[in-house]
Formats: structure tokens, sequence, C-alpha cells
């Protein structure tokens, strides 16, 4: 007969503690944020589980505002659950952390920037963790984040997508797309609004990013025909006075060889005099616009679109039969006919990007209580010159 | 759900050695056993298997509400797995899962426990999302009672997160 101390043993109900590791953190991952952080009061195992439990946050949104505030931004349960703090620049060095509902914590000896990006690192910058979609937004007029060194070498960025606004040279966006992991990345879209070029193709290894399916810089950008043809991604829009015509003629050998599906490639301030149309059929001409449109039928039924205007070119290539006459083919070719500002533009159709959408959620929203502080979004407006054939639309609402 | 009674019946013994009989299509969605019957040349028998199959880690009880579980759910579409770049959700569990873990904490997680041991993806999922909803909304304090874990931070440390964790507390 058992001795009554194990007979009780025996007996005993399965536990939390008799669950293996893995099975404890599988459950820690399907724990919202706020409950993370309530299970890492908790106990010493359960505070390790839940800072390597893996850990996905749809948008994290970094904010440098005009020499007051830096302000960040998370949100998690798809817009359910979000945290805005906002970092105040005092005297003395000291940084003053501003929260709707919450006390002000004052951090010593840390500028707004130093004290953002270390709630950042701690909560972002972890292998477990991955970002959904990171925006920035920064100007030159602090130089809170012009340190060379706001990331060691060791911290890797997991984040799928970027979207910068840049306005000004600030280091912090170059910098976080350096340490950004390569095979994560899969959409990069930088919006300028100021006259600096962008340094990108320098500090980046872009060639690395070969899961990169979107690179959209509106601005222009240190990037040489090389650069370009080095790109994986499917949807491409950038600009330099230094992109030839060979490069587009490049490309398309570069698709048609690699049988590349649904791509849009747009290049903007370069010198085309040297692209040749050869082996392009023109498309019936647009009376009275400055476009030129040229299409070639591939043997895999798929064809090139390429459209030229006095300031662009596009590259387009579509996988459906020259023939078919879908709604999506009467839909470009009316395009076509009606108004060149949509030939080269794309947003407008045949070109669709359906993961947009899933940021629905996640677009960019002004809290009563930003308006509070009167450091609400600055809605930028676009030089419209700058676009006079095509008819970029606010790609934040995009995202 | 259709009828799976008159399929073919797979013998699996309990770790108390209770024999339950269960139609093959059934317990296809454990892939330790499904795995086990093709490796020993099983799957292709039309009768049923003369030695039982054990499945050592399991009590009767449990192996017949794991049995119950799968008896509803062997038509379900195959899950995929788990995606790392999106948020995961548990407030997706069906009526009848919400029904069937209507059940006392120590037999949760003895059915995580089989669900994990058998390799039933669509149980381990639901039963996992059972226990996550149980934790969400409670405090340190009542995650400590809810799961009888032992507080062992010492004052400071406890200062220091509270401290890390002030911005997302409610």
């Amino acid at each position: 007969m058992l001795p009554m101390s194990e007979i009780e043993i025996e007996s005993r109900a399965t536990e939390w503690s008799d669950l293996p590791i893995e099975l404890q953190s599988m459950i820690v991952e399907l724990c919202d944020y706020s409950t993370r952080c309530r299970l890492r009061a908790t106990s010493f195992s359960l505070k390790h589980l839940a800072d390597t439990a893996k850990l996905f946050i749809p948008s994290v949104k970094i904010r440098e505002k005009r020499n007051e505030v830096v302000q960040l931004t998370f949100t998690f349960s798809s817009g359910a659950e979000e945290y805005v703090l906002n970092y105040y620049s005092l005297e003395w060095g000291q940084t003053c952390i501003k929260q709707r509902g919450k006390q002000d914590v004052i951090v010593d000896e840390k500028d707004p920037g130093e004290a953002t990006l270390d709630l950042f690192k701690r909560c972002c910058v972890q292998k477990n963790v991955t970002i959904g979609h990171l925006f920035l937004e920064t100007c030159d007029e602090t130089s809170w984040f012009e340190n060379d060194n706001l990331f060691s070498l060791s911290e890797i960025i997991q984040v799928q997508k970027i979207l910068w606004h840049r306005d000004g040279d600030s280091g912090l966006g170059c910098t976080i797309l350096q340490r950004c992991r390569p095979e994560l990345l899969k959409d990069i879209k930088v919006q300028e609004y100021c006259n600096f070029e962008v340094i990108l193709f320098e500090v980046i290894n872009v060639k690395a990013f070969k899961n990169l399916e979107s690179l959209q810089i509106f601005g222009q950008i240190d990037a040489v025909d090389e650069d370009v043809l080095a790109l994986n991604a499917s949807k491409i829009h950038l600009e330099s006075h230094i992109f030839s015509g060979k490069l587009v003629n490049e490309l398309v050998k570069k698709w048609a060889r690699e049988n590349k599906k649904e791509s849009f490639c747009l290049l903007k301030g370069g010198n085309f005099d040297e692209l040749t149309t050869t082996g392009f059929e023109p498309i019936p001409s647009l009376e009275g616009e400055p476009i030129s449109a040229y299409r070639m039928p591939l043997p895999d039924n798929s064809v090139i679109y390429l459209k030229r205007g006095p300031k662009a070119v596009s590259l387009e290539i579509k996988n459906q039969p020259v023939s078919d006459d879908s709604p999506m083919d009467r839909q470009r070719e009316r395009c076509l006919r009606t108004t060149a500002d949509c030939c080269c533009d794309p947003n407008f159709a045949p070109y669709e990007d359906g993961d947009d959408s899933e940021y629905d959620n996640y677009s960019d929203r002004d809290s009563d209580y930003e308006n509070e502080y009167g450091y609400g979004w600055r809605r930028y407006e676009l030089d419209e010159s700058d676009f006079d054939e095509y008819d970029f639309s606010n790609d934040e609402e995009d995202y | 759900m259709t009828d799976a009674k008159n399929e073919r019946q797979i013998k699996i013994s309990s770790s108390d050695n209770e024999i339950i009989l269960v139609p093959r299509n059934v317990i296809r969605l454990s892939t330790t056993i499904n795995t086990l019957l093709q490796d020993l040349g099983l799957d292709d028998d039309e009768a049923t298997n003369a030695e039982p199959i054990p499945v050592q880690n399991v009590a009767a009880p449990i192996l017949r509400k794991v049995i119950s579980w799968c008896q509803y759910h062997y038509q379900d579409p195959v899950p995929t797995d788990d995606s790392d770049s999106r948020e995961k959700r548990t407030d997706d569990i069906s009526s009848w899962d919400t029904e069937f873990l209507k059940v006392d904490q120590g037999t949760l997680f003895e059915l995580i426990l089989a669900a994990n041991y058998l390799d039933i993806k669509g149980l381990l999922d639901v039963t996992c999302k059972a226990v996550a909803n149980m934790i969400k909304g409670k405090s340190p304090e009542e995650i400590r009672r809810t799961f009888n874990i032992k507080n062992d931070f010492t004052p400071e440390e406890e200062e220091q997160i509270r401290k890390e964790n002030a911005w997302c507390e409610d």
C-alpha cells in the first residue's frame, strides 16, 4: 500500500507548472500585450516567458515633431489597444513623458530621442518581436536622432513594412533601415517633403533585401541604373536624374528573362532619350496627351506595357492574354484613351495591391489627445507641379 | 458531421489500460497515431488491429474526451500553420468548443497535454486559447491565485517591473 503522501501526489490535479515550457509559451503567445505585461509581474519564469514568446505588433509609429516632442505610438489587437507616449524636452537634459490618463514621468539625463528609443528597443528590437508596419516621421530641426550610434550592431529590427515621412535630413530613418532584417522587410515607402536627396542605396545593401516586394521613394534618390536592376521588387517607384533609357530596356529584358508576373515600375526624372521601343507595338496614340504607350506580348501570354511621358517612364507586366477582354483590360484601355494622368499612376488600375486593405485599421489617426496638445498630424501638401502628369493620391491612406 | 460509426475501427489503449475503439477517419486528426499506423503498415489493413495502439500518456477519461472532440471535428478543414506575421486571436472559439471546454482547470491542462502528445493541432489551439482567455483581464495576483504560481520576486524587483510596465497598465 502506498504511503499517504504518494497517494496525494498521484491524485493531484494537473497545474500550469506541469505544462512543458513550449506549451506555456504557446499560451503566452496568444495573450495580448497588456496581459503579457501582467504576466511579467507574476513570477520570474512567467516574466521570462512573456519577454521571449513570439509577439506581432501590428503598428508602431515614431514621430519627430519640430523641436518639441517625439511621439511613440504602439497599436496592438487590430487597433483595440493603443498607447501614445509623448516625449518632451525639458531643461537640464531631462525628458518628460506624457501619456493620457497617467502621471507624467521625468527621465533624467536623456533627451526625447534617447528616451523614445529606450522603450522602442525594449518592446520592439527583440528577437521574438515582429512589427507589421513601422511608421516614421522625421524632421531636421532636432539633433535627437543624429547620433551615429542609435543602434548597436547586434540590434536587429524585424519589420515587414516601413513608411517614412521624411522632412529633413534626420538620421533615424536610414539608421532603422540599416538595422532591419532583410528577409522580413517587404515594403519600403519614403515620402519626401524636402529637397534633400534620399541617401538610401549608399547606406543600405538593397541587394540583400531579396524579399522586398515594393520600394517607393517619392523624392530624389541616390540610385543608379544598376541599383534598380538589382531589385526583385514587383512595385517600384524611384526618381533620379541619372536614370537612363537603357535602364528601361534592361528592365524589360530582365522581366522577360525572369518570367516576372504582375509588376509595376515607375522611373522618374532621368534622361530617357536612349530608350528604344524595339519589340513593342504602339497602342493607338492618345490624342492631345503627352504620353506614348506601347505593349509587348510575351510567349507566356503576359504583356509588358511601356508608357512614356515627358518626365517619367512606366513599365508594367500583366499576366493576362492580350485578347482577354476582362473588365481590368477594358479599364486599362479606357484609362489610356481618356486621361494621360493615370497612365503612369501605379495606384490606378490595372495595378491592384490587395495588401493595402489590411492597413485600414492602422491608418494614421489624430486622436483627440493629439489635438489637445496641439500637435496633431500635420497634413503635408504635395507640390503638384512635381507630378504634373501623374496623380499620386495620398499614399498614407494606403497604409 | 457525418456518421463515422460504420467505418473501420482502430483500437487504442489508455495509460490505465482501457481499450477504446475509434473510427479510423476520426483518429486521423492525431498525427501521432496516424504516423504510427502508417509506419506499422496497419493503414492498409481493412480489419481492426488486434493489438491496441498504446497511448501511454493519456488516461481513459481524457482520451474519451479527446476522441469526442475528434468525432465532432474530423471533417473540419486542415488547420494551417500559424503565421508569425499576424496577431493571434482567442475570441474565435466556436460555441460547441466553448461548451466542450467547460471543464475544471486540471482537465483543461490534461487536454492540452493529450492534444500535444497526440499531435492534434486543432484541439491544442482551442485549449491553449481557452487558457489564454482565463489569463486575460486578471491582475498578477489573480493570475498567481488562479494558476497556483509562487511570487518569487523581491519587493525591489516588483517595483522595477511595475515601473517598466507603467506605460501600458490600465
